[in-house]
């Protein structure tokens, strides 16, 4: 069964093989038979042809089939002229072909069928298939194909009837179609031109557009120019780059301009590109140079484009494209340097390189690197075959720079093979940076080059690989350790020593005993990276080397090793160590563990050297352990002011309110090193109370104790320190004071500090002690004087002058624009004022408008005044006026006060109402701005002073009408002594006593019974001001009034020059001199003195005895103010009683000898004795030199008398600094 | 008082002759066994020129050279480079290095002294 079905299946398959066979046979007769028939039919047509088309129809039907004479008339009309052609498609319509081939393309069911009848029907060309293909054109559902072959078919036609279709199937969304159709429209050029230009104008449909444009842009017709031009405007991006590209291709001259446009405009970069490359098409003169204009207008994106458009420029475009070499898009600067390598510049710049002096960096070789940097290497490869020497050498440099790795093998070549060792030096250089690892064999190859600077050079560029790479060629490598040169030895201890491995550490320790000391010092240093104990022993030998530098490495080393075994060693080291490197033992002894040291301690002590003292008690302080008080306490005892100063230095590290007390008595130490440190040290205490004692060393004679005490007291940061460290600074001279003053300052937080600092470091001067005093400075006291500055410390540390400038605007701009806390945008705010930064004044607006913070809108309003207008700052400053704020108020009435009074008279009533304010300091303020503008026409304040009800209102009219002192004012104030207020009655009182000249009597005396005592002694100073006889009863009936402030004032009246009798006077003033009241009595003398009654001095003097501090200051304000000081200065220059004028002197060395001391020395050449004598005695209670000096100019004088006073003082003045 | 010349070089007759031949033209001479010592004299003598041998032991003239050429102290003491190698890379590295001028040995004495004024602008 099995064997029948498979004799079936063999059966089956013979049977289809045969029928196969068979069909092919029949396929193949057939066509050779239709090819026979076809060249029968064509030797027929050969012979028929000049019959007219309906015969010869006639005639090929009676002998062929269709498809055999279709054949044959396409393959005949193919060869035929177009006579001939027209007439066989005639005969094709006779034969009925055309419309056979028709219904074909619009029937048939299969796509292949239909694209094979609108071939035939295009190869047939006859104009009724135009339509029926233009209808395949439109029909959605056609095959892409069919269409396509139907496009083809169209342009075979050539019918114009075709052109308006095909125009419209531009628009169909079919990019297939839409090439071919253009394809077959390009075909009917010139006659579509119009077709094309209406779609330009007309159509909606950017991709109709888009294909006309082509189209045009292809043909050469002239009347294209325009509208292309005018399709640069279009809105289809499209469009727009394809009518640049088809203006480029017809080289429009006319589209030069408008192409520029686009370039520089166009919103898209692509069309700019195009734009960019149709100019540098046209070529011509006029669009290089456009092209080149735009060139630094044009964004990164275009400028490749452009750039590639230039190379047509030749050398002219060489500087451009040199310039775009530094554009920060890559694409640019990599078609900049092909554009120079395309036109031969790069070869020109290799050459140039021969000639180019300097090691490196010359402007061929930078221009080379930047070409090489941007991936254009080529010529630079092919250069290292040139002849000259230092051209090979700089191309190597070049190609390592940029780690070149296709020029890997040719550098490898150079390395081994170029004539010239240094060539191969620099090839190898290059390859090591490269890195290829394939390299590594030739590089440790050529380690045993004969030449050495090859060595060097190798091991120089190896230096910069990592650990791991070069552990791998250890065993190479160690052999150079022994290398002849010394330099390449110690170049190769650097390298091995980053290496942990055994191998390295036994190597380097052998190198401790190399012949040279760098080499030594190296392998020192290498060790205490590797920080093992095992090395310690070899590494304390380095501390007896001759050389320092290799001692100061062994003890660093150690001091990374930390093994407690080395202290003896360190602390040894000491003895002769020098000062590179004595502070290092202290930090190599610090970092060693503390009990280990803390045991040594009487090894510490012990020590012979002070050097040794006192590089332990810095080691002491550096380990920060309060348990090392003690000995640092014995340190501070030391007869070796080193010692005293490095144990001063080290409680500094450990800086506790215990060190604080500890330190305070060395703030005398004779030796100004020590007082220096103590200063410095008790600067890092943190308790503000340490300033006070601080403050004296302002003055030290030494100037550096002074600028550390400047320093120490701004750490501290106690607020009184401020004006003493202002006087500090305006009175030193040195850049390196001044700078300490500076940082005191800040870190105090006064605003002179920053503007110190910020001018400063634009000061060639100051900035070098600024940046060096803050870098020895703590990181703490650093952080503090970056935070008060609210500066980010790198820009601190920039040394430009001009970059420092421009950063820290940005910075101090970039800070007021943030939400920072308002304290650093004030910062920023007075920073910016004082760079003159007029960017900011608009933020400074804002500020002044919305800031909530009242003391940022003050800052913003003082610094507006820097930047803006007369007329503009009025606006913001009468604006201000209504803050509600008083402090931005004062800021206003401040700045306005700084004004031309002209200026603000315009606003002067809106000011007036600011004196409603119960803010004193503001009141004060308002009152003195007012006073300069009514001082005119005061007479419009006095109208409202009559009107005035507001108590504040009131006060702040009489402050300003005082401030105006018109004595005739005064009367104005009399009617306010009936006020019912007493503070408004006094205030009247006191500026009817300022202001007024002679007033009635009647009109004054009824106050004198006011019951407010500062009333009473107003009036008593008014009277006084008049004294004369009528004035005098009143005065005298004074004389038994309760208040002691009132009978001074009467004490002072009677003191004043009259035309009374001088009897009365003196006779009031002595019975007053026995008064209750000391101050009464006090004055009663002084105006005794001022009326030159004598005797009366040492009366006087146990007076002030008896008065307590706060009256004596009261006192001499009043005896100054009130005329009896100028006076008696009077008396003692120009009387002719020396006893007047020696009590003279006397009275005011009492009343003010700081004040007077410099009238005071003119005594000194009094020619009566007891004048000198009396100014001796006084001036010698002041140390100042100069005064000291001018007394002893008097101990050659000719009175014994007087050269003894000045022994006496002599001696007195010494005594003191004994006993201290 | 002449001008200080500094010589470094290991071969003691060539320097000895050299040294007689420009204490006659009025120079002031000093000199240094290797390229070690002279690194550690230089800075110290502040000679007006230095004439360095390229091949010395330990320290090459190179090296000499660019780390003299790197001290601001002795940057401006202009350097003659005096070796018997005469390879073009020699004369390049020499350049490199900072040297001033290069002579190769043998030289006339009487090229040598004009060569030195020149440096030493008389």
């Amino acid at each position: 069964m099995l064997l029948w079905v498979v004799y079936g299946l063999v059966g089956t398959i013979g049977l289809m093989v045969f029928a196969v066979f068979l069909r092919e046979t029949w396929r193949a007769w057939e066509r050779r038979r239709f090819e026979r028939l076809k060249i029968d039919c064509t030797r027929r047509l050969r012979v028929l042809k000049y019959l007219e088309p309906e015969d010869l129809a006639a005639r090929l039907r009676a002998s062929f089939s269709l498809p055999v004479i279709e054949k044959c008339l396409e393959e005949f009309a193919e060869e035929s002229a177009t006579s001939m052609r027209e007439k066989l498609v005639q005969v094709s319509e006779d034969l009925g072909l055309v419309q056979a081939r028709i219904e074909a393309l619009t029937d048939a069911r299969s796509w292949p069928e239909r694209a094979a009848a609108a071939e035939r029907l295009g190869r047939i060309g006859h104009s009724a298939a135009v339509l029926p293909l233009i209808a395949v054109l439109q029909d959605k559902s056609e095959d892409k194909q069919v269409k396509s072959v139907a496009s083809v078919a169209l342009r075979e036609i050539r019918d114009p009837r075709a052109i308006e279709p095909l125009v419209e199937a531009l628009g169909w969304d079919d990019a297939a179609i839409g090439q071919s159709v253009a394809d077959t429209l390009a075909g009917f050029m010139p006659q579509a031109v119009p077709a094309l230009l209406d779609v330009l104008k007309s159509s909606k449909t950017d991709d109709q557009r888009y294909w006309a444009v082509r189209i045009l842009g292809a043909s050469t017709d002239s009347e294209t120019t325009g509208p292309l031009i005018a399709a640069l405007q279009d809105r289809s991006e499209k469009v727009r780059s394809e009518a640049a590209r088809s203006l480029g291709r017809l080289r429009a001259r006319a589209a030069i301009h408008p192409l520029t446009e686009t370039l520089l405009r166009d919103p898209l970069a692509p069309v700019r590109e195009e734009a960019a490359r149709a100019l540098g098409e046209i070529g011509d003169e006029q669009a290089l140079e456009a092209l080149k204009q735009a060139l630094g207008e044009l964004p990164y994106e275009v400028r490749a484009g452009a750039l590639t458009a230039m190379e047509k420029m030749g050398d002219e475009a060489v500087p451009l494209f040199l310039q775009a070499l530094d554009e920060d898009d890559e694409r640019t600067r990599t078609q900049a340097a092909t554009a120079l390598e395309r036109n031969g510049y790069v070869d020109t710049l290799i050459e140039r390189l021969a000639d180019e002096s300097g090691t490196t960096g010359g402007p061929s070789f930078l221009v080379l690197l930047k070409v090489a940097r941007a991936g254009v290497v080529e010529s630079l490869i092919q250069a290292l075959s040139l002849p000259d020497l230092q051209v090979r050498v700089r191309v190597c440099q070049i190609l390592g720079e940029v780690r070149c790795r296709s020029a890997v093998d040719v550098l490898s070549d150079a390395a081994v093979d170029d004539s010239e060792w240094a060539v191969r030096a620099r090839a190898l250089e290059a390859l090591i940076r490269i890195g290829d690892p394939q390299t590594q064999a030739l590089w440790l190859r050529q380690l045993r080059e004969d030449e050495e600077n090859v060595r060097e050079c190798i091991l120089e560029a190896m230096s910069r690989l990592s650990p791991t790479v070069l552990e791998s060629m250890l065993p190479d490598l160690l052999p150079q350790l022994h290398d002849p040169n010394l330099k390449i030895r110690r170049l190769m201890v650097g390298l091995v020593g980053s290496i942990r491995s055994d191998r390295v550490e036994q190597a380097l320790v052998e190198s401790l005993s190399d012949s040279a000391a760098d080499v030594r010092a190296q392998a020192a240093s290498a060790l205490g990276r590797f920080s093992k104990n095992d090395t310690v022993k070899a590494l304390e030998k380095c501390l007896e080397d001759p050389e320092s530098r290799v001692r100061g490495a062994a003890v660093r080393a150690l001091g990374e090793i930390k093994d407690s075994a080395s202290i003896p060693a360190l602390a040894q080291a000491f003895e002769n160590a020098d000062d590179s490197y004595r502070d290092d033992i202290a930090r190599a002894l610090a970092a060693m563990k503390r009990n280990d040291l803390l045991a040594l301690t009487d090894l510490l002590m012990g020590l012979r050297s002070g050097e040794a003292r006192s590089g332990v008690a810095l080691a002491l302080g550096l380990k920060g352990d309060a348990r090392a008080l003690g000995l640092l306490q014995t340190f501070l005892m030391d007869g070796d002011p080193l010692v005293r100063t490095s144990a001063a230095r080290a409680l500094g590290e450990l800086a506790s309110p215990e060190t604080g007390a500890l330190l305070l008595p060395y703030l005398e130490d004779p030796d100004a090193r020590v007082r220096a440190a103590t200063v410095a040290s008790l600067g890092r205490c943190q308790d503000p109370e340490l300033a006070n004692p601080l403050v004296p060393l302002l003055d030290d004679p030494d100037v550096a104790v002074g600028r550390q005490a400047a320093l120490a007291i701004g750490q501290l940061g106690h607020p009184t320190g401020i004006t003493y460290v202002q006087h500090f600074h305006a009175r030193v001279s040195d850049p390196i004071s001044q700078a300490a003053a500076a940082i005191g300052l800040t870190l105090l937080g006064d605003q002179t500090g920053l503007e110190i600092i910020l001018e400063g470091l634009q000061d060639p001067r100051l900035a070098p002690p600024l940046r060096d005093l803050i870098r020895a400075c703590t990181k703490e006291t650093q952080q503090k004087f970056f935070a008060v500055l609210t500066l980010e410390p790198a820009l601190f540390w920039l040394e430009d002058r001009q970059e420092f400038r421009s950063k820290v605007v940005e910075h101090y701009v970039g800070l007021l624009q943030s939400d920072r806390q308002p304290s650093a945008r004030i910062r920023a705010m007075q920073a910016l004022a004082l760079f003159g930064e007029s960017r900011c004044a608009p933020i400074l607006e804002s500020s002044l408008k919305r800031d909530p913070n009242a003391t940022v809108r003050a800052q913003a309003l003082e610094s507006l005044g820097r930047f803006l207008d007369l007329p503009e700052l009025l606006d913001r400053l009468v604006l201000a006026i209504r803050d509600p704020a008083d402090e931005v108020r004062l800021q206003a009435a401040r700045t306005l006060d700084g004004l031309n009074p002209d200026d603000v008279k315009p606003h002067r009533e809106q000011l007036v109402e600011l004196l409603e304010t119960e803010n004193d300091e503001l009141q004060e303020a308002v009152c003195q701005l007012l006073s300069k503008c009514y001082r005119r026409d005061w007479r419009t304040l006095a109208d409202r002073l009559m009107g005035a009800e507001k108590t504040h209102s009131l006060r702040g009219l009489i402050r300003t009408l005082s401030l105006i002192g018109d004595p005739k004012i005064g009367v104005l104030f009399l009617p306010i002594l009936d006020h019912r207020d007493p503070e408004i009655r006094e205030l009247a009182a006191e500026q009817l006593s300022h202001v007024a000249s002679r007033l009635p009597l009647e009109s004054l005396v009824p106050y004198l019974e006011d019951p407010n005592e500062r009333v009473r002694s107003a009036i008593v100073r008014c009277l006084g001001k008049q004294m004369g006889a009528e004035v005098v009863t009143p005065l005298l009936e004074r004389m038994l009034d309760p208040s002691p402030l009132v009978r001074q004032e009467v004490a002072a009246a009677f003191g004043r020059p009259t035309d009374l009798d001088d009897e009365e006077p003196v006779q009031v003033l002595t019975k007053m001199a026995k008064d209750a009241s000391v101050l009464v009595r006090a004055q009663a003398l002084a105006s005794l003195i001022r009326l030159g009654v004598t005797g009366q001095r040492k009366v006087f003097e146990e007076a002030c005895t008896d008065l307590d501090e706060e009256d004596l200051v009261a006192l001499r304000a009043r005896l100054n103010k009130d005329g009896t000081l100028p006076q008696v200065l009077e008396i003692m220059k120009t009387d002719r009683d020396a006893k007047k004028r020696a009590d003279a002197v006397h009275f005011l060395a009492q009343a003010d000898l700081q004040g007077y001391a410099s009238e005071i020395v003119l005594a000194l050449q009094d020619p009566a004795t007891t004048v000198r004598m009396a100014a001796i005695e006084t001036l010698g209670q002041l140390e100042d030199p100069g005064i000291q000096e001018a007394i002893e100019a008097l101990s050659s004088d000719p009175v014994e008398a007087v050269r003894t006073a000045v022994k006496r003082r002599r001696l007195r003045s010494v005594s003191p600094r004994k006993e201290a | 008082m002449g001008k200080k010349i500094f010589i470094a070089d290991d071969e003691s007759g060539f320097v000895s002759t050299l040294t007689s031949r420009l204490e006659f033209e009025g120079f002031e001479i000093t000199t240094a066994p290797d390229g070690k010592a002279a690194l550690e004299l230089i800075p110290i003598e502040k000679p007006d020129l230095i004439l360095l041998d390229i091949m010395m032991p330990a320290v090459n003239g190179y090296q000499v050279c660019r780390e003299l050429k790197e001290n601001p102290e002795t940057s401006s003491i202009p350097i003659l480079m005096l070796t018997a190698k005469s390879q073009e890379s020699d004369k390049f590295w020499g350049k490199e290095a900072g040297a001033d001028a290069y002579v190769t040995k043998p030289f006339d004495m009487d090229e040598l002294i004009a060569e030195m004024r020149a440096l030493l602008n008389e």
